[in-house]
């Protein structure tokens, strides 16, 4: 069984239901009208972000499904992403970033979990100045006000 | 701004995979991070009794300033931290305990009583008590009160002697799903059993003094709902078997884990009776008692339903009772014991445990060098390889002398364990490993996801530690090993000698009730050897050590209790 879905640029893109189903937003969506062979509009994803989207949940199409993890602030690895998507995820950072807006919008865990972990490795070991360069940010604070954040927060480091 | 860095969700997902040095970097980012991450960095906050001049404890006014986003406190003091406990109103969790209520007596539950009042969001209490003391009534009134969210309550080593302040114990019961009381004294207390406790699905009973056993027998049975019960009497006691036979089963119907030591029964095949009266049992765990063929048998029909089974420490569990298990129960997930003969894998049936996530067994070969050595290997790993869901496996023995486990050698079969791509903590420790550069190169393309693996990986100390390096390098936790005195290591015939005598010994064992009866160990929580497995010591339980067939109990009363609160701390 397939179904369509129309990326906001207006683009059909068929798939497997069982492949559309990694979704949990499509998945909760199907199972609310039924049967039914009516197209489903996706306004948030463009056609490009779309095409990388199917492609991971194809890849993954059968991939037990995961278990959220009950515990409230658990340290996790970054680094044991797989070969495929560590692949997959080599993409300009623009594709990155929608493609982490487009799995949480979609809700398909694994996928905003590898996204994250990818700009989490980016993070890793860099100094401020260079993750603003890194992601573009724009610096507000003033130099004093740097320190002063800082010399408040050193206690969390060692932990 | 349509970096989805900006976007505080987002951030939330990514935080997670940093390191605290990381987040605290992240934090004089921008204006936008900052507000994102400063919960993080406040979630968790324990207060030692240095805390002023702590290195890693914020600064007061800054605590203070953002004790809204405290959801997880542990207190081993509150002296001078009163202005900051005023304005926590969202904690979950709320840990004391320590030298917190011999040393402030007499302002200790006026500020608890007013920092649980000001907290409806509480799930979760633990208090470590020395012996001594026990939370006042009206701490315990403002619990069952003030928090509708709760539903743990844990107390350690208290004392209690006000008849009025049990009765409020009580109605905390009446409202939460899980209870526990470890190493608390009820002096003189009469108990109403009159009540029901509608909600504990989850019952921990651990050396209760005062408490007859007819009266632990009565609370046990207030649970209606009861699904996991642990219960260990002290050790004067006897264990109300026939009572437990008798009651339990008809007045807990959802009963389904049940973990016990050995303390108060002398006679082992007791156990038998406990699990026939029982139905379905999800979860079994035994501890410090000898596990002979009649209790086998009787454990045999929750085999169908069974999906945590821990042996670990029990005695006389033999090879084939560890394969009998591996071939007759469909949906474990959980398995520890302490041995099984890799003949006896070959030989046997398959196994039809395939959903396997944890493995604790010490593989031991029965053979010396030579062809059958290689099929038996083969066979296991094969066995092994069709665990795909296995995350845990722990093949070492707490026996350093015990050579000839589970070699790790591509020429042996090791290939056959290359679909278990969920591995992520391996310990080899004391099973005597050759680990070349091929199987190194293997392991890390074969199990993408391990975390850690413990152990000595070559016989050679140079080449081991070149493992250990490359390991580390590759992000993998690897702990340090003391390297092993050359004259230490026995020959596999020696080993084969004790092996011998260790099985004709515990044979002997099985009629001999007397001895029996000496052993008494205490049970391990699960909860505890999960956290323990975080910690890195999968064997921390290992009380019992064996040696040419005796059992030997680490003459240690309390040790368990007095660092009960530490065990909470890191939750």
């Amino acid at each position: 069984m397939t179904v369509i879905l129309v990326s906001s640029d207006n683009q059909d893109f068929k798939v497997d239901k069982e492949v559309a189903e990694r979704s949990i937003l499509i998945k909760n969506m199907l199972e609310d009208v039924g049967e039914s062979d009516s197209p489903i509009p996706l306004p948030n994803v463009t056609s490009a972000v779309l095409t990388k989207v199917i492609e991971y949940c194809e890849h993954h199409r059968n991939d037990p499904v995961q278990v959220p993890e009950e515990t409230d602030d658990p340290r996790k690895r970054s680094n044991d992403i797989e070969e495929w998507d560590m692949k997959f995820m080599q993409v300009d950072q623009e594709m990155l970033f929608e493609i982490i807006l487009a799995a949480n919008y979609l809700d398909i865990k694994p996928l905003l979990d590898v996204g994250c972990k990818t700009v989490a490795n980016i993070i890793k070991g860099k100094t401020p100045e260079e993750i603003r360069k890194a992601f573009n940010i724009v610096n507000d604070f003033t130099p004093e006000e740097e320190a002063q954040i800082k010399k408040e927060n050193e206690w969390a480091e060692d932990r | 701004m349509d970096s989805p860095l900006l976007l505080p969700e987002i951030l939330l997902y990514i935080a997670p995979y940093l390191t605290n040095q990381d987040v605290v970097i992240c934090l004089t980012v921008c204006r936008q991070w900052n507000q994102s991450f400063t919960p993080l960095i406040f979630r968790t906050i324990t207060a030692q009794e240095d805390w002023a001049t702590a290195k890693d404890f914020p600064s007061l006014p800054s605590l203070i300033k953002n004790a809204f986003w405290v959801k997880s406190l542990t207190l081993k003091t509150t002296v001078g931290l009163a202005p900051f406990l005023d304005q926590c109103t969202r904690l979950k969790t709320l840990v004391v305990h320590g030298d917190v209520f011999s040393k402030q007596q007499d302002t200790i539950w006026t500020e608890l009583t007013s920092l649980v009042r000001h907290n409806p969001l509480i799930e979760r209490i633990f208090l470590g008590f020395d012996r001594q003391n026990s939370p006042s009534t009206e701490f315990l009134r403002a619990v069952s009160e003030a928090c509708p969210n709760l539903n743990r309550y844990e107390s350690s080593q208290g004392k209690y002697e006000d008849q009025e302040q049990v009765e409020t114990l009580m109605k905390v019961l009446q409202r939460i799903k899980s209870f526990s009381t470890r190493y608390e004294c009820f002096t003189d207390i009469p108990i109403d059993t009159t009540r029901t406790f509608p909600h504990i699905r989850d019952l921990t009973i651990k050396d209760a003094k005062g408490l007859s056993t007819q009266t632990q027998v009565d609370l046990v049975c207030q649970c209606p709902h009861l699904q996991h019960l642990k219960w260990t009497v002290c050790r004067d006691m006897f264990f109300p078997i026939q009572q437990f036979c008798d009651r339990i089963p008809a007045a807990c119907p959802n009963l389904r884990k049940l973990q016990m030591d050995g303390c108060g029964i002398p006679y082992p095949n007791d156990l038998s009776r406990i699990l026939n009266s029982l139905s379905q049992l999800e979860l079994l765990a035994f501890c410090g008692t000898a596990i002979f063929s009649k209790t086998f048998r009787a454990m045999e029909q929750h085999f169908r339903t069974l999906r945590s089974l821990d042996l670990a420490d029990c005695f006389s569990v033999k090879s084939w009772m560890a394969q009998g298990v591996l071939v007759g129960c469909p949906v474990l997930e959980t398995l520890k014991v302490p041995y099984i003969l890799m003949s006896d894998v070959e030989v046997g049936r398959p196994w039809v445990a395939l959903r396997l996530k944890q493995l604790r067994v010490h593989f031991r070969t029965s053979m010396l060098w030579g062809t059958k050595y290689n099929s038996e290997h083969e066979a296991t790993f094969k066995a092994l390889g069709k665990l795909a869901d296995l995350e845990i496996l722990d093949i070492s023995s707490f026996n350093p002398r015990s050579p000839a486990g589970l070699q790790f050698q591509l020429d042996l079969g090791l290939a056959g364990m290359g679909m278990m791509r969920r591995l992520t903590f391996v310990n080899m420790d004391n099973t005597d490993q050759n680990i070349g550069n091929r199987e190194l190169c293997w392991i890390k393309k074969h199990w993408p996801h391990l975390i850690k693996v413990e152990g000595i990986f070559h016989s050679v100390w140079d080449q081991h530690k070149a493992v250990a390096k490359d390991l580390r390098e590759s992000g993998i936790e690897v702990p340090d090993q003391v390297r092993p005195d050359p004259d230490s290591q026995s020959s596999p015939w020696a080993f084969d000698a004790r092996q011998d005598k260790e099985e004709t010994d515990n044979e002997e064992m099985d009629g001999d009730h007397e001895e029996a009866a000496e052993y008494d160990y205490y049970f391990s929580d699960s909860e505890e050897s999960e956290d323990v497995v975080d910690e890195g010591h999968i064997l921390g339980s290992s009380e019992v050590v064996f040696e040419e067939g005796s059992v030997h109990d680490e003459e240690d009363d309390g040790d368990d209790g007095e660092d009960e609160g530490g065990d909470m701390v890191d939750y």
